[in-house]
């Protein structure tokens, strides 16, 4: 055998919205997508095709299906004129990778410092990935997770994940 | 041949051949190199470091200083132990340092000049003049090996793992920590340098349990096995422990085939050292001759290899342990003329060699040794002095005694303290989070060891708030307890007396440097480099300690130790280098338009924040300066274009911006209005320049700020920090969009045009005003438009959604085709901006250059309440004083560009005395003015205007003349157009 039992492949069709906002801001906002969101570091709610994720106390990534793009952006920024709170759409300032498989411990371990076995199914984190930030999602414990990166480094991320994985025969070119 | 008949951890039903010094051999599947050589009867494996004297094998593990060799097959590898190196078939090694062979070596006359090579020598002969020359021919001489000539083809791996208890070494102590560990549910990992558990229980005599000390490793490992929560690693040396018990873990030849060795980084809670302690030789004359070997190694390798290291033995020692290693080569066959033992009342362990008829000579020394590649005969002497009486023998055993193994521990910083009784450096006051156990913190006999090591587990758990486990320790039967009488050097005889054998100290370079009133222990080891070698003194140190204790008449407490540093072994560049080769080497960051740009034979190259970019476009034929020239006066006469996506680009939302925008630049902002953008200078808080950017106001609270590539971070960084520790009260939140948006700059007098022509329901009429903001849709995708110019002439920053940026590009070259539309790298670019004199804070701004330096004052408000800055402007403005600034130069020669860098000069009289004037910050050909031109930085440049100055680079002085920076359009007319 060569290589760990890990495939990789980028994320598509997924709309990211940065959401920014005060206390006072954040009821506006969960009443605009009918769900509670999350305050607790690195955890995420999920209902109604829409996932937020806690990324600090006062900011939050919503992410849904591509097509809803739009459609939210405008709801959650017309529900929150008037408050302070910010919505910007960064679906592209992002680039995405699924990482799934039997080793696909094997693979982050080699670009995360972080103590994933501490990171269970549903949480989170934001990290430094080999040499970028990322932000690393566990979509089942030491089975299947998400990486996102700046989309600058998004050949940077895939050319490394395929030499991790050990799909690449020796080392980078 | 030297294999025994029976015995040993080796499989017999699978042979292996392999090559040492191109000849070929035979051993068996676990076996080392060295446990191989041996049995082959090989004595002599390399030359050593500086006499090149004949060397063989000293021990059987990580403390060999001896037996180091050049790996070439299946991959190669300078500076491996022998002794650790296992048995691969097809594995080819040579000899390091000599020539042409180890057995005669042209080198072997260094020995005869010793005299002219003593200790320091390194120190006393760099003073002479032309030490480079003479440098090379002793570094030649020098190594013990060389690097490889290509690049390793292996790939290494890296990772990180955390863990709640660590256990290094896994032999006795090692093995118990892990299991009391391990049964209370903490997260458990056990390393360990050998191929197999076991570390001295392998090769000793212990019975544990009633059984054979190989039955309770077996039971141990089976359940650390069994557990989840425990990992075990075989062949991995914890090289360093750094601050919060980070530990680097070298593992060698890894599960994974694919993987060539493994770097760890493993942060644990606690650390368990349990690294054991290795034997140290004795020091008398020519005792580094092959055939003397440490006696427990002789053992090892009778026990665990089946490998008579020789078939007659003499036993040189001081303390009680030899005892039973000559017992054990005794029972194996092997003849053992003599122990010789320099107490003179050893105990009970003295039964050993009797009831086998050893002949016991007590309080007597080797003071010599016959032979040259082969030991052949001990000379022995009573230690009151009297006539050396040969012993033949072709193995001399010797035991100076042990030395727990504290590298790892004084990583930490701790400091290890001397133990009278055992006549070694032990573990002083621990450290926090670290423990050490058996051995290594000075507990020699087994049944100490297996409970010290239950304790630290038990403690280590324990002190993580888990349950205490109860264990109780085996019943052991050991062999005599430890005892030993200090016997630091041997006097008389002629030959050297090694005191550390891999960098070739002998007692004479310790004699020599206390003459030379070398005292600190610390300050001999760097003059004689004692201990300095890649085995880190594991052998040798207390032994040079001792020396020098004799010398000064003091105690080996009182002398102290030197500090052991990380690596505790070599380490190899390529696993520390991991990965991160090739294109890994540093993040190669992308645009949506690199891969046309690659596609159009872009030359490359990494302008800022890691992002390739072109440099410029070269066409068939085309030099470097053709193609900026080419670029740069298609961007002044006709439309050129860029791809400005690396900028940083800040959404900054809510009311409170424009006050954000007053403090962070120097100008005002409260009157931006919306649609229009405004330039802005961006200070640190000691008043010089951070970065530089503009700022559009896309709604009533909403903004878009950009940045410098290079400054992207810095600037949100700054702005972060700002908003929240200084203004917190502010109502604005940062968003980072720099990748959101690509940024396509078109650029020139017809930029205009080839906007209409790719198709925009924008405006673009002269209502659409320099610095105007406008969204509608090009080339049918949604976009923000902005007239903004880098370059100084009419230009459209295009900015569209990542996804769409190469379509829109491919867009405006097909519509500017009518104008020969020129894509334009960083180079040109770079042109543009000399032309123009922008100041770029990353360029002029040198980390002491301020606003009014750069000729910036205009852009300053300093009737604002404040701003980042204001303070310290204002103190320098107060200040006064000489200052640099940001001037122009006119290079005499018409043809010569002079280089970045170059130091400006006083002309006329001053020019041939010191009198740096300032120097050269960026310089080109300028394809407009058709003339060399530069910016740089002058003192008192602002008043200067007009006068000469002498530009003196490496290749070539030449005059100048300074001016304005502003070379081109000083009124801005083009861009505004």
């Amino acid at each position: 055998m060569s290589g760990y039992q890990v495939e990789i492949e980028p994320i598509k069709s997924t709309a990211l919205l940065c959401i920014r906002a005060d206390d006072d801001a954040l009821p506006v906002l969960q009443s605009a997508t009918g769900m509670a969101y999350p305050r607790k570091a690195r955890t995420a709610a999920a209902a109604d095709g829409l996932t937020v994720l806690a990324l600090s106390s006062d900011e939050w990534l919503l992410r849904s299906a591509a097509a809803r793009e739009s459609e939210l952006l405008d709801r959650l920024r017309d529900a929150t004129s008037g408050v302070h709170a910010a919505v910007t759409v960064v679906s592209d300032h992002y680039t995405g990778y699924r990482l799934r498989g039997d080793d696909v411990l094997c693979v982050l371990r080699q670009g995360v410092s972080l103590d994933l076995s501490r990171m269970h199914t549903g949480e989170h984190a934001r990290l430094l990935f080999a040499r970028c930030g990322a932000l690393l999602c566990c979509v089942e414990y030491g089975r299947c997770y998400e990486l996102f990166v700046e989309s600058s480094y998004a050949d940077y991320a895939a050319l490394w994940l395929e030499v991790a994985s050990g799909r690449h025969a020796g080392p980078a070119p | 041949m030297r294999r025994l008949a029976s015995g040993g951890d080796i499989d017999r039903n699978r042979p292996l051949t392999f090559r040492f010094d191109g000849r070929r051999y035979q051993g068996y599947a676990g076996d080392t190199l060295a446990s191989a050589l041996l049995a082959a009867g090989v004595d002599v494996i390399g030359r050593s470091f500086k006499y090149h004297r004949p060397r063989g094998i000293l021990s059987a593990g990580v403390e060999e200083t001896n037996a180091i060799v050049q790996v070439t097959a299946p991959f190669e590898e300078p500076n491996v132990r022998a002794t650790m190196l296992p048995l691969v078939d097809g594995l080819d090694a040579r000899s390091v340092n000599c020539w042409p062979g180890r057995r005669f070596d042209v080198g072997a006359l260094n020995g005869l000049l010793a005299p002219l090579i003593p200790a320091g020598f390194y120190y006393k002969t760099f003073l002479w003049r032309r030490w480079d020359f003479y440098a090379r021919y002793i570094r030649r001489m020098a190594g013990l090996g060389k690097t490889p000539a290509v690049a390793e083809p292996g790939r290494y791996e890296r990772v990180h793992h955390h863990v709640d208890v660590l256990i290094i070494g896994a032999g006795a102590a090692g093995l118990a920590a892990a299991l009391a560990a391990a049964r209370s549910g903490a997260r458990t990992m056990l390393l360990d340098d050998g191929v197999a558990p076991g570390g001295q229980l392998l090769s000793g005599g212990a019975q544990i349990d009633g059984a054979g000390a190989a039955n309770w490793i077996g039971a141990v490992t089976a359940e650390l096995d069994g557990l989840d929560n425990a990992t075990r690693l075989a062949r991995t040396v914890a090289t360093g422990v750094y601050d919060h018990n980070l530990v680097i873990a070298v593992e060698e030849a890894p599960e994974q085939s694919w993987v060539r060795e493994r770097l760890w980084h493993i942060r644990a809670a606690r650390v368990v050292l349990a690294s054991g302690a290795v034997e140290r030789p004795l020091v008398f004359p020519d005792n580094d001759r092959p055939g003397v070997m440490l006696a427990g190694a002789a053992t090892a390798y009778v026990k665990r290899f089946a490998v008579a290291p020789g078939w007659r033995a003499v036993y040189f020692t001081n303390n009680a342990s030899a005892y039973a290693g000559a017992a054990a080569l005794h029972d194996a066959g092997i003849e053992v003329a003599a122990v010789i033992d320099s107490r003179a009342d050893p105990g009970a362990e003295i039964e050993l060699a009797c009831s086998r008829g050893i002949e016991v000579r007590t309080a007597h020394a080797v003071v010599g040794v016959d032979g040259r590649s082969r030991v052949r005969r001990a000379m022995v002497a009573p230690l009151r002095g009297g006539r050396p009486a040969p012993v033949d023998a072709d193995l001399l055993g010797v035991s100076g005694g042990f030395n727990p193994l504290v590298h790892l521990y004084s990583h930490t910083g701790a400091r290890p303290v001397y133990d009278d009784r055992l006549a070694a450096f032990v573990p002083g006051d621990m450290p926090p989070t670290l423990d050490v156990a058996g051995a290594a913190r000075g507990i020699f006999d087994t049944a100490g060891v297996i409970k010290d090591g239950f304790r630290a587990g038990a403690d280590a758990v324990h002190s993580l708030g888990l349950e205490r486990p109860e264990i109780d320790a085996p019943p052991v039967d050991d062999g005599p307890s430890f005892a030993i009488e200090p016997l630091w050097t041997v006097k008389g005889g002629r030959g050297k007396a090694f005191v550390d054998y891999q960098n070739d100290v002998t007692l004479d370079d310790i004699a020599l440097a206390h003459r030379e009133n070398f005292r600190s222990i610390e300050h001999i080891k760097r003059y004689t480099t004692a201990g300095m070698a890649t085995d880190q003194g594991k052998t040798g140190n207390p032994n040079v300690i001792g020396a020098v204790a004799e010398l000064a008449g003091a105690t080996a407490g009182e002398t102290g130790t030197t500090t052991f540093r990380p690596p505790y072994r070599p380490v190899s560049f390529g696993v520390i280098g991991g990965m991160e080769r090739g294109q890994l080497i540093i993040p190669a960051r992308t645009t949506p338009i690199t891969a046309w740009n690659k596609a159009h034979g872009a030359a490359m190259n990494e302008a800022g924040a890691n992002f390739r970019r072109p440099f410029y476009y070269p066409r068939p034929g085309e030099s470097m300066a053709d193609a900026v020239r080419r670029e740069a006066l298609a961007v002044r006469n006709g439309v050129g274009i860029y791809d400005g996506t690396p900028l940083g680009k800040f959404e900054l939302h809510g009311r409170d911006v424009p006050v954000l925008l007053e403090l962070v630049y120097t100008n005002r902002w409260h009157d931006l209005a919306v649609g229009r953008g405004r330039y802005g200078l961006m200070l640190r808080e000691d008043g010089r320049l951070l970065d530089d950017g503009v700022t559009f106001r896309l709604d009533d609270d909403r903004y878009l700020m950009s940045c410098g590539t290079g400054a992207a971070f810095t600037v949100l960084t700054h702005l972060e920090r700002a908003l929240q520790t200084e203004w917190r009260h502010l109502k604005v939140f940062v968003i980072n969009v720099s990748a959101q948006w690509a940024n396509l700059c078109v650029c020139g007098p017809r930029a205009r045009e080839v906007l209409a022509a790719v198709g925009t329901d924008i405006d673009l009429s002269p209502t659409f005003r320099f610095m105007d903001f406008r969204r509608g849709r090009v080339a049918g995708v949604e976009a923000r438009v902005a007239r903004v110019s880098y370059t100084g002439e009419l230009s459209f920053e295009v900015n569209v959604r990542r996804r769409h940026a190469r379509e829109v590009w491919e867009a405006l070259m097909a519509a500017g085709a009518a104008w020969d539309i020129t894509p334009i790298g960083s180079e040109t670019s770079g042109v543009l901006r000399i032309e123009k004199g922008f100041v770029a804070p990353g360029i002029e701004g040198d980390n002491i250059t301020n606003a009014d330096d750069a000729g910036m004052s205009w852009i300053v408000d300093m009737s604002k309440k404040d701003f980042i800055g204001r303070r310290s402007l204002e103190r320098d403005r107060k200040l006064g004083g000489e200052r640099q600034h940001v001037v122009g130069l006119l290079p005499d020669d018409p043809a010569f560009v002079v280089a970045e860098g170059s130091a400006l000069l006083q002309s006329g009289d001053h020019a041939d005395t010191p009198n740096f004037q300032g120097h050269v910050t960026a310089s080109c050909f300028s394809p407009t003015l058709d003339r060399p031109i530069a910016l740089a930085l002058l003192k008192n440049g602002h008043h200067r205007h007009g006068e000469r100055v002498v530009v003196s680079g490496l290749q070539r002085t030449v005059g100048a003349e300074v001016t304005r920076p502003v070379f081109y359009d000083p009124t801005g007319a083009r861009m505004r157009a």
